[in-house]
């Protein structure tokens, strides 16, 4: 079974996405920021990272640049999620690494279809 | 200057951002009843309880500190208690008002209230944020302390606070905010730092205790 680690500050997304992924057949952990994340992705690297921008302690944009670096690091794909529609948020977030944005909220559908495009499915 | 376009779209970017996390409670829910052939489902109305009680409370929060930015005229601190308890329900920080009446401007209400939701951002994981008054020679000051596990107030936030802020964004928009509102309301803003404690302290002539 392919892992996600799903990374938001929110439980409630944190518990929302694992819903929806565990439908979609994923082993799931979750990491409530960049910084639990990392700690997560150096014990098993994912194949897949669903993360959010905005997060105390390390935002999204510091641990996906940290993550690059790591020792398999270039592996996962990483979908990241933002609340604003902001171009320049989404050139960064796509140059420090990551291969897919996707807007919140989101339902079933539309996480099905981004890892879809991701290739994760 | 702040430019008021850019000021617009960063409290509206601030609004969705903050009921993002309801709004996918509330749909999820809803999914949740869908699939289950409308099977009453414990975990899909926790969602639902969740989403909604969140969604009411950043929006009496938001219509409260932001929208009713302009009303004038004399108050009471105590105006602002409601919404603020209605607030900390649904966050994870404990909340403790431990003022007593204080007469004050309408928008140094609105100064107190914003100073609570930015003290919530400085506990990553929680803790309690608490509220008090004390007499300063002829007016008064207010106490917002925020202590918890990783306290932090960022920078930027801080900056914003004092007026000095460069670059205006999401992070800053709400300090940015509370400090125009400070000087509309002739309040003096400051924070103190310590080990896992945030103080913001708000004084001004006007604070009748």
């Amino acid at each position: 079974m392919r892992r996600c680690l799903v990374v938001d500050d929110s439980r409630v997304i944190r518990k929302v996405a694992r819903r929806i992924l565990e439908d979609m057949r994923f082993e799931i952990e979750e990491a409530g920021d960049g910084l639990e994340a990392l700690q997560a992705c150096r014990r098993q690297m994912p194949e897949a990272i669903l993360l959010d921008w905005t997060m105390p302690v390390m935002s999204g944009i510091d641990f996906l640049k940290q993550l690059r670096q790591e020792p398999g690091g270039d592996k996962p794909t990483v979908v990241f999620c933002t609340t604003e529609n902001d171009v320049e948020r989404i050139a960064e977030a796509l140059k420090a690494g990551a291969d897919e944005y996707m807007m919140k909220p989101f339902d079933g559908d539309i996480l099905h279809s981004k890892f879809a495009e991701a290739g994760l499915i | 200057m702040i430019e008021n376009t850019k000021l617009t779209a960063l409290v509206a970017s601030r609004i969705c951002h903050d009921l993002v996390e309801p709004m996918s409670a509330i749909i999820q829910g809803l999914e949740m009843i869908k699939d289950g052939d409308g099977k009453l489902d414990p975990d899909a109305l926790s969602l639902l309880d969740h989403g909604v009680g969140k969604a009411w409370a950043k929006l009496e929060f938001f219509r409260f500190a932001m929208a009713g930015a302009m009303a004038e005229g004399d108050s009471e601190l105590e105006e602002g208690r409601a919404v603020a308890e209605k607030l900390y329900g649904v966050l994870k920080a404990e909340f403790v008002w431990s003022a007593p009446h204080v007469a004050m401007p309408r928008p140094a209400v609105r100064v107190i209230v914003n100073l609570l939701l930015i003290a919530n951002e400085c506990l990553p994981r929680g803790g309690k944020v608490e509220l008090t008054a004390a007499k300063v020679g002829d007016g008064g000051e207010i106490v917002v302390t925020a202590s918890g596990p990783r306290a932090k107030l960022r920078e930027a936030t801080a900056l914003a606070l004092r007026g000095e802020s460069d670059e205006l964004s999401g992070h800053t928009i709400q300090p940015t905010l509370t400090s125009l509102l400070a000087r509309q309301g002739g309040v003096e803003l400051s924070t103190r730092e310590s080990e896992e404690k945030v103080e913001f302290i708000a004084r001004s002539p006007a604070f009748k205790l």
